[in-house]
């Protein structure tokens, strides 16, 4: 069985230029993140451990026909590539992602581990992963700090809380999302980066893909606007001072709804 | 036309910056200066990442790779590496000579360690006697049977105390011509005979140990000569080219970061009110220093671009090395001048630049030796 690991190409969040509060992507070269990267790793060195192959998936609009994109995933790893382009994905919400990324994988079959990362780069919602493993009813677990191994059907891993560590048996199928500092992204090889143009791309037929799953819309992505901070201290017991905050928030017209 | 780099130039661009920004931080350039030792831990780190074989035979695990992704690599060892530049630009020079001229045996002695982050290969060619006239060298050898014994003394040699081998001239005592009786060797700096010793030099205190090497009746085994025996100076000029080619990728990045530094700080240092970017006579230097830089990446990798498609660039390389030389001096001076005292007190690397840069205009054939070997040539179309 093959292993798949998920990753979103989007604007790179060190080009976004932000002027009055309206965030400019039009400049931004658009490239896989970090924390995306990482869980291709992990996934890259669970899939060597076990001899498997690793497979990319990634679903989004023309953006994905980028040549050097391609080649940069191919040369972290992946033996593969399974696209799905169709513009009505670009920027998706994260329903719209995991609906074209379930049909997307559905097609890929012949896998019993998905990886996801943490969060897209941009937006950083970190609810696809979680959202597709409930779309394709298998056991879906984020926060993996650690992939030991697979046992028969049985996946080793491990999450970090702040009471310790869990170490998991999680049955196979399963999707799993991993943190951003599970290991460190790699650092691909001349080798790997020239024979990465020769490795198999497969953009799967949009129109078997549901591509315009209606979940939330993306109307504008704004960033608060940035303001002095008040410094006013309150005194008093702690009941006082909670009548002292919701009357301040009241007065600078942050309590919508009216108090 | 097209200027952009391949989508393997860039990945590569890329995985290099990666590793050269994890495995080596200002603080550590610093530290490296200050006790004069060569960062030999991030050397192999790109040793590991398989950057080091880039351009090396295949036969030895090396991956072929043309001039100009090597003056990429140059270009950004140079911009994020500080000192490991000068390991570098000694090993991509003479990876060139040791698969043009070398045999495999040789290119397996030197470049078997190189790969895997040992040392490359100093260059051993000037003399007191022998500085822009490299034809004038009085080491020399003497046949004995197998073997040859050499006697002589080299000066300024980068990093030769630091390297294993050496890439040395030395004439054939029984030929008067100097153009028929040079020979290269590959000298391994631990034969008996061989001494080197550092010498001061502008700026102080250096990873980069410039060198002075005294050899008194050093036996090589004839298989250490590099090349065919007496044609020494043709495939010196070959080295010149490929030499100066990877140097001025230093000065490219040494130009661009000091233009850099200058612009970033001349947005956030406010006199008279307002961020002195805001004065026209910054801004001039501003225009400028950018200006000189994209001209210099364009001379480069067009000249790069020239020796991967076999043409002649006796007249080009020059008019890139000279160039290349002077606009970097120009653009840390105007670098310097932006940042005032910050550039003069303190450890601003712009300090080591204005050192380092002012080399640039002697060493690998000098401002002179590149207008007077070249302006025939040049007029010779006419
Ligand atoms: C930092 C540094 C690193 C170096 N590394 C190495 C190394 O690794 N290996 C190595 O072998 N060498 C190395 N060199 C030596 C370098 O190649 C020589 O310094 C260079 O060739 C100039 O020789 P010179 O210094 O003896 O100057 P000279 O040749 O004595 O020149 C002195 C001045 O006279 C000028 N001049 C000379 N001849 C003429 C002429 N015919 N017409 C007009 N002007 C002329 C020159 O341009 C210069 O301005 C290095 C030098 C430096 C500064």
């Amino acid at each position: 069985m093959d292993i798949l690991v998920c990753f979103k190409l989007s604007p790179d969040s060190k080009d976004i230029l932000v002027s009055n509060g309206a965030i400019n992507t039009d400049r931004a070269e658009w490239n896989v993140g970090e924390y995306d990267l990482v869980a291709v790793e992990a996934a890259a060195q669970l899939a060597a451990a076990t001899g498997r192959k690793l497979i990319g998936v990634s679903v989004g609009g023309s953006q994905l026909a980028n040549t050097r994109f391609r080649k940069n995933m191919l040369s972290r790893g992946c033996d593969s590539l399974s696209l799905v382009m169709n513009d009505a994905l670009v920027q998706a919400d994260t329903h719209k992602t995991a609906v074209a990324l379930a049909a997307a994988v559905t097609e890929i079959g012949n896998y019993d581990l998905i990886v996801c990362g943490e969060g897209s780069q941009d937006l950083y919602f970190r609810q696809t992963g979680i959202q597709l493993g409930e779309l394709l009813g298998l056991p879906v677990i984020n926060g993996i700090s650690a992939l030991n191994g697979i046992e028969g059907s049985v996946l080793l891993a491990e999450r970090s809380t702040d009471s310790g560590i869990e170490v998991l048996e999680i049955p196979l199928p399963a999707v799993v999302c991993v943190t951003s500092d599970i290991c460190q992204s790699r650092i691909p090889k001349m080798k790997d980066i020239l024979q990465a143009g020769r490795k198999p791309v497969k953009e799967l037929d949009a129109a078997g893909i549901p591509c315009d799953a209606t979940g939330s819309e993306i109307i504008k992505v704004a960033l608060p606007k940035s303001v002095q901070r008040k410094a006013v201290n309150f005194s008093g017991t702690p009941e006082e001072i909670a009548d002292q905050i919701v009357a301040m928030l009241a007065k600078e017209g942050l309590m919508p709804g009216g108090m | 036309m097209d200027f952009r780099f391949t989508d393997e130039q860039q990945l590569l661009a890329e995985s290099l910056k990666e590793c050269l920004v994890r495995s080596i931080t200002e603080a550590d350039i610093q530290k490296s200066y200050e006790t004069e030792t060569f960062p030999m831990d991030a050397w192999k780190a790109l040793a590991e990442n398989g950057f080091l074989s880039i351009g090396a035979p295949e036969s030895m695990g090396g991956v072929p790779a043309d001039v100009t992704t090597q003056v990429l690599i140059a270009y950004l060892v140079n911009k994020y590496g500080g000192p490991l530049a000068g390991f570098l630009t000694l090993g991509l020079t003479t990876m060139r000579d040791l698969e043009d001229f070398g045999t495999p045996e040789q290119q397996e002695m030197v470049l078997g360690q190189y790969i895997e982050g040992g040392t490359p290969m100093a260059l051993g060619m000037s003399e007191p006697n022998a500085g822009s006239d490299s034809s004038g060298i009085q080491t020399s050898y003497v046949s004995q049977g197998d073997k040859v014994i050499i006697n002589g003394h080299k000066h300024y040699n980068s990093m030769a105390s630091q390297c294993d081998y050496v890439l040395l001239t030395a004439k054939d005592a029984a030929i008067r011509n100097p153009y028929k009786s040079m020979t290269m060797f590959i000298l391994p700096t631990n034969t008996p005979g061989v001494r080197i010793t550092d010498l001061p030099k502008l700026g102080g205190k250096s990873p980069m140990h410039i060198c002075e090497i005294f050899l008194d009746n050093v036996e090589l085994p004839k298989s250490y000569i590099l090349g065919k025996e007496h044609n020494g100076f043709p495939q010196l000029m070959k080295n010149f080219e490929i030499e100066r080619t990877v140097a001025m990728a230093g000065a490219l990045a040494v130009a661009e970061n000091a233009f850099e530094d200058a612009a970033a700080y001349s947005k956030q240092r406010v006199q008279f009110g307002r961020p002195i970017c805001e004065n026209q006579l910054i801004q001039e230097k501003i225009f400028h220093m950018k200006m000189k830089v994209e001209l210099m990446r364009n001379m480069l990798f067009k000249v790069a671009w020239m020796i991967d498609n076999k043409m002649d660039v006796r007249v080009d390389h020059a008019l890139c090395k000279y160039y290349c030389a002077n606009a970097a001096n120009e653009v840390v001076d105007d670098a310097l001048q932006v940042m005032g005292g910050v550039g003069l007190v303190g450890n601003h690397r712009i300090m080591r630049y204005f050192c380092e840069t002012r080399s640039q205009r002697i060493g690998a054939g000098s401002d002179q030796v590149m207008i007077f070997s070249t302006a025939p040539q040049i007029l010779m179309d006419f």
